[in-house]
């Protein structure tokens, strides 16, 4: 399986002198296509700052981040924005819908901030809804949307126009367990189907969704696992 | 104590929200505070220029304790105790004899130390001719006099024979060490530079009075007879109203300081700036503006200050806050931003009063009095400026009481949703806003002040109508690709941030648009209805005074500066003093309206020559030269009369004001001969012989200037010189309909909305912007590029300013139109009146200034739109809401 997503020797560093944090400490991780990561790990462990730094979004102190080939370091913001809209999904934590944007405006935004017409976005944007279970709410603002239904349009928005890499920061944290396992089951579905993902958990018997699990602390990789019995088991185990 | 217990959490937080978010309490402390600062700058320099009586004390009566004054009145006089105002009284008994020094001296007694203070004009002897400068007989060496005029170069004249002169008569060629020449013959030694301490700019010459001075005034230029009077103990009111009875007034410093009470005095005071209700029902209406100008300026920053609060808020709620703590921390912001904007407005308006003093002095004649700060208007307008933060606090702190405190506190930004009932309040005021424009333009007798009122209604409508029209647009944005979409949408949602914003745009569009259709329109009528005062490209040397000016001189001037040009005398019948002359025609006509008499100098004018610039033409030139020439006398055609005759009236007044005398009355045969226009050129032309057989005084009235062009230049230098030789002469160049002043006050106009609809735009485009940060950083996840940022900015501003100003438009064109009714009505020109061009003229002026509306309702804007755009950040926040 070839490599989507490569971290080279991550190092991330906020501010300098006796202020410094290091956040990540020469990280290196690979995820190959169809193959879906969980990053587990204490707060402040670098789990977010692996994948802002993976989707772009912010640049290592040094070490390089590579998607399909590309290095992000030699891109410039224009590309890598261009990069983020055709090939990298985020889910949010808080899901980051936009409120002025209807649920298919919503979904279609990279596509539509990628060129498309209004049409042909919306109509992509219509496509994904039922993909997550809400075709009939397409012309709704996010704040008519129930609790359950925003991370379904956040998770369509981030599976549209066929990514390769998909980040989800904690996107099952403020959700209940059935809103939380459609979440999942949609990111395990969509690395199924050939995509990367990357799925930073706090807990367990979410990472259990993931083919390999990668423990962090203090901004290293302290620990790595195949994949943790099923969800079910988990949740069973824990219920013990 | 319980009421400052309940506020004191809401002030402590208000605080320092304000101090965290600086960038928008600065937004808040211009907003409000410039307004201050203007407005106090203002006030402050008005008082400080107008000089009161007690101010100018000094200047008037120098060092003495009263100035006694008669101007050639008969009777006995009144006046108030600090001489603002004065009459006669009518005449019941013999006149009074004209006071003397004895005269004064019989009231405040033997004793009394007089200053003979003369005030008139002189002919003096210069290059060109005849100087006429005003002539102050005083001996300035007298304590009496110390105060009148500030010596600036040379010394006081010490005999009879020198004088001194002010800065503007020297230049004329009479500097220190100099002589002049009066007409008479007498010379006098210049020996001093001396300035008015109360008016600059004066040509004048102040000597003692002695036998050439007093005899070159000689009685009937002396304009004024005065003494400084000075003796122990001053002048008192009962002195005051005796000297009265003797036909003089007085100005004493005694008097002024104290002032006797109401009871005594009788004189009505006109002086005063007694406002009328009109005027009144004006100024609240400006500053009923001004403030709801701020007020919609600085509303959208406690718009986003309050719903930053929101979480902090409904934390409040949720321990227990009711919604009057919770509107109180908004409002108290408004206390504070409001507080601390008025007091740096207020100090910081009278440190640029006292600033700009010399700039103002520089172009003011009047000598400034000592700088005056009102404490009283300052605290009045700090205020209003206070009131206007705690309105535009006030929306957004009754919204933030009603926010739900779950959906706050569960990470939800949810909006609250407008009233139902204000849109419908806004239509009602919209419509009778409408209504009471078409009133006020209907309405006989001049409707503006109505239609002002109605205005402002029209704008109150807007903005509860706003939210309305936001909403509406927000719905129908579908279409609209992505930057603009999510503008017009955001801008929508937060409705009580960008309401505010366009409303104020709306608001200054409005007023911007009303008042420039207003005053095109005026120009539009004053254009049409332009009588020349003389061909086009001719200039005319006017005289205004009764003693006719050296036009030997003025013809020398003249052709100094223009060597080419001929000059044509203009001769009339002399007006004034105590005969009046009247040709009348034997019918009834309509009221006459004389546009060129009064700038030929006479309404009666005589010969042929005066033809030539009564804006005749063609065949009605010819008639008039005919009947010139065959002895009849040329009448304007006044409405649609026929006459064949005209009478010739002579009246004689008696210089005691008594009733006028028919000296003679004769019939004439007469020619009708008429000008386009609504206004007769003069009352008639006669033929020199008429004029001749009936003694009628006649002498030159005018200079007409013609065969050259006249530059601005030597328009300039010729009014120089001839104002040299007598201070009520002028030149004026036929240039056609000069609009200067509608092009001033359209600039202005446009420069006041623009700079408003930029502030409103840019002030709530930045903080959409700021409120829309989190928004931006989604986009930038999801792979914007970092223009995206800056189209959505640039939509941002093109939504606020296009609604706003397109709403602001609409509104303004209902009053702008209305008052070109009552404004620009022809009625009183008569039936028959014509443009200047002969055209009917229609019952009222309509003239869009489109230039205007289009610059600012839609380049302005676009404009805007581009400069926000370019000038926004294009760097995406891109982890901020991810971290």
């Amino acid at each position: 399986m070839s490599a989507v997503l490569e971290l080279r020797d991550l190092t991330r560093v906020h501010g300098d002198g006796e202020s410094a944090v290091h956040a990540l400490r020469g990280l290196s991780l690979t995820v190959s296509a169809g193959e879906l990561v969980a990053v587990m790990g204490p707060s402040g462990s670098g789990k977010s700052t692996l994948l802002t730094l993976a989707g772009g979004l912010d640049s290592p102190t040094s070490g390089t981040v590579t998607i399909e080939g590309t290095e992000l370091g030699g891109l410039s913001r224009k590309a890598a924005a261009a990069l983020r809209r055709r090939s990298v999904g985020y889910v949010f934590q808080d899901f980051n819908l936009i409120p002025a944007l209807t649920a298919a405006e919503n979904v279609a935004l990279p596509r539509e901030l990628d060129g498309d017409g209004v049409r042909t976005a919306r109509a992509l944007g219509l496509g994904a809804l039922p993909e997550v279970g809400i075709p009939e709410r397409a012309d709704r603002f996010p704040h008519d949307m129930s609790g359950g239904q925003q991370p379904r349009e956040a998770s369509a928005r981030a599976i549209v126009g066929h990514r390769r890499l998909v980040l989800a920061d904690e996107p099952t944290g403020a959700l209940d367990s059935e809103t939380g396992e459609q979440v999942l089951r949609l990111l395990r579905a969509r690395c199924d189907a050939g995509a990367a993902g990357v799925l930073v958990t706090h807990e367990a018997r979410h990472a259990a969704w993931a083919d390999r699990v990668v423990f962090l602390r203090d901004g290293l990789a302290v620990d790595e696992t195949g994949p943790l019995p099923d969800a079910e088991s988990l949740l069973h185990a824990s219920e013990r | 104590m319980r009421l400052t217990r309940g506020w004191r959490p809401a002030l402590r937080i208000a605080r320092r929200e304000a101090l965290r978010a600086r960038g928008r309490s600065i937004l808040v402390l211009v907003m409000i505070g410039l307004p201050v600062l203007g407005i106090v700058a203002l006030d402050t320099l008005v008082r400080t220029v107008s000089v009161s009586t007690v101010e100018g004390l000094d200047r008037t009566i120098g060092g003495s304790d009263a100035l006694v004054t008669y101007d050639g009145s008969t009777t006995a006089v009144d006046q108030t105790p600090d001489l603002s105002s004065r009459s006669g009284s009518a005449q019941d008994a013999d006149p009074l004899p004209t006071p003397t020094v004895d005269t004064v001296r019989s009231v405040l007694g033997r004793r009394t130390h007089l200053a003979e203070l003369l005030t008139g004009q002189l002919a003096v002897r210069t290059d060109l001719g005849l100087a006429r400068p005003e002539a102050v007989g005083v001996d300035l060496r007298d304590p009496a006099a110390a105060g009148l005029f500030d010596l600036h170069a040379g010394r006081l004249p010490r005999r009879e024979g020198e004088v001194v002169v002010s800065e503007r008569l020297a230049s004329r060629g009479f500097p220190v060490g100099s002589t002049m020449t009066l007409e008479a013959g007498p010379r006098l030694a210049v020996v001093g530079i001396v300035e008015s301490t109360t008016t600059r700019g004066l040509s004048q010459l102040v000597g003692p009075v002695g036998p050439a001075i007093r005899a070159a005034l000689g009685d009937p230029e002396v304009l004024e007879r005065a003494w400084l009077v000075s003796r122990p103990g001053g002048v008192s009111w009962s002195e005051v109203r005796e000297l009265n009875t003797h036909g003089m007034y007085a100005l004493s410093r005694a008097v002024v300081a104290d002032p006797p009470p109401a009871s005594e005095v009788t004189a009505q005071d006109y002086s005063g700036s007694r406002v009328g209700s009109d005027q009144l029902a004006i100024i609240g209406l400006v500053v009923a503006m001004a403030l709801l100008e701020v007020v919609l300026l600085a509303g959208p920053a406690f718009a986003v200050g309050a719903r930053r609060q929101q979480r902090a808020l409904a934390l409040m709620a949720a321990g227990g806050a009711e919604p009057p703590h919770l509107r109180r921390v908004v409002l108290a912001s408004g206390l504070v931003l409001g507080a601390a904007a008025t007091t740096l407005g207020a100090v910081a308006g009278v440190g640029v009063a006292w600033l700009a003093r010399p700039v103002v002095q520089g172009v003011s004649d009047t000598v400034l009095g000592p700088f005056e700060v009102s404490l009283r208007d300052t605290v009045v307008v700090a205020a209003a400026g206070l009131v206007s933060a705690l309105l535009a606090a006030l929306f957004p702190a009754v919204l933030a009481a009603r926010s739900d405190v779950v959906a706050v506190l569960s990470g939800r930004r949810g909006e609250t949703r407008p009233a139902r009932w204000s849109p419908a309040i806004g239509a009602l005021l919209l419509a009778a806003g409408v209504a009471g424009s078409a009133y006020g333009a209907l309405r006989p007798g001049g409707g503006e002040v109505t239609i002002a009122l109605a205005a402002i209604l029209a704008v109150l409508g807007t903005v509860l109508v706003t939210p309305l029209v936001l909403g509406t647009l927000g719905r129908l944005a579908g279409r609209l690709p992505l930057p603009a979409r999510f503008a017009v949408r955001d801008a929508a949602r937060h409705r009580s941030r960008t309401a505010p914003a366009v409303a104020a745009v709306a608001a200054t569009v409005a007023g911007v648009v009303a008042l420039g259709i207003g005053g095109t329109s005026d120009a539009a009528q004053n254009r049409a209805l332009y009588t020349p005062t003389a061909p086009m490209g001719a200039g005319l040397v006017q005289v205004f005074s009764q003693t006719p000016p050296d036009w030997t001189a003025v013809e020398r001037v003249v052709r100094q500066q223009l060597p080419g040009a001929r000059t044509m005398p203009v001769r009339g019948v002399q007006e004034g003093g105590t005969a009046s002359y009247q040709v009348d025609l034997p019918v009834t006509t309509a009221d006459d309206n004389f546009g060129w008499a009064s700038n030929l100098g006479s309404s009666l004018l005589v010969g042929p020559a005066a033809l030539r610039v009564l804006g005749l033409t063609g065949a009605e030139l010819a008639r008039a030269r005919d009947a010139l020439a065959h002895g009849d006398v040329v009448v304007f055609q006044p409405g649609e009369v026929t006459a064949t005759t005209a009478n010739l009236t002579v009246l004689s007044y008696p210089a005691d004001g008594g009733e006028a005398t028919e000296e003679g009355r004769w019939q004439l045969p007469a020619t009708l001969v008429s000008v386009p226009g609504s206004s007769q050129p003069a009352r008639a032309v006669l033929p020199a012989s008429v004029a001749r057989d009936h003694a009628l005084p006649v002498r030159q009235t005018a200079l007409v200037v013609t065969g050259t062009s006249i530059s601005t230049t030597a328009e300039d230098a010729i009014d120089e010189a001839v104002g040299g030789l007598d201070e009520s002469a002028s030149l004026y160049v036929e240039r056609g309909f000069q609009d200067d002043g509608t092009r001033v006050v359209l600039l202005v106009l446009a420069a006041i909305g623009a700079v408003l609809v930029l502030g409103g735009t840019l002030t709530a485009t930045f903080l959409a912007l700021s409120d829309a940060r989190p928004d931006f950083a989604t986009m930038g996840a999801v792979g914007a590029e970092p223009r995206t940022r800056r189209l959505v900015a640039a939509s941002y501003a093109a939504v606020i300013g296009l609604v706003g100003a397109a709403l602001g438009a609409a509104v303004g064109f209902v009053p702008g139109i209305a008052v070109t009714y009552p404004l620009t009505a022809t009625s009183w020109a008569g039936p028959d009146a014509t443009t200047s061009k002969g055209l009917p003229l229609p019952d009222h002026f309509l003239d869009v200034p489109w230039l205007l509306v289009g610059g600012l309702v839609l380049l302005l804007p676009l404009l805007t739109a581009v400069v926000v755009g370019l000038g926004s950040r294009s760097r995406l926040p891109m982890v901020s809401r991810l971290s």
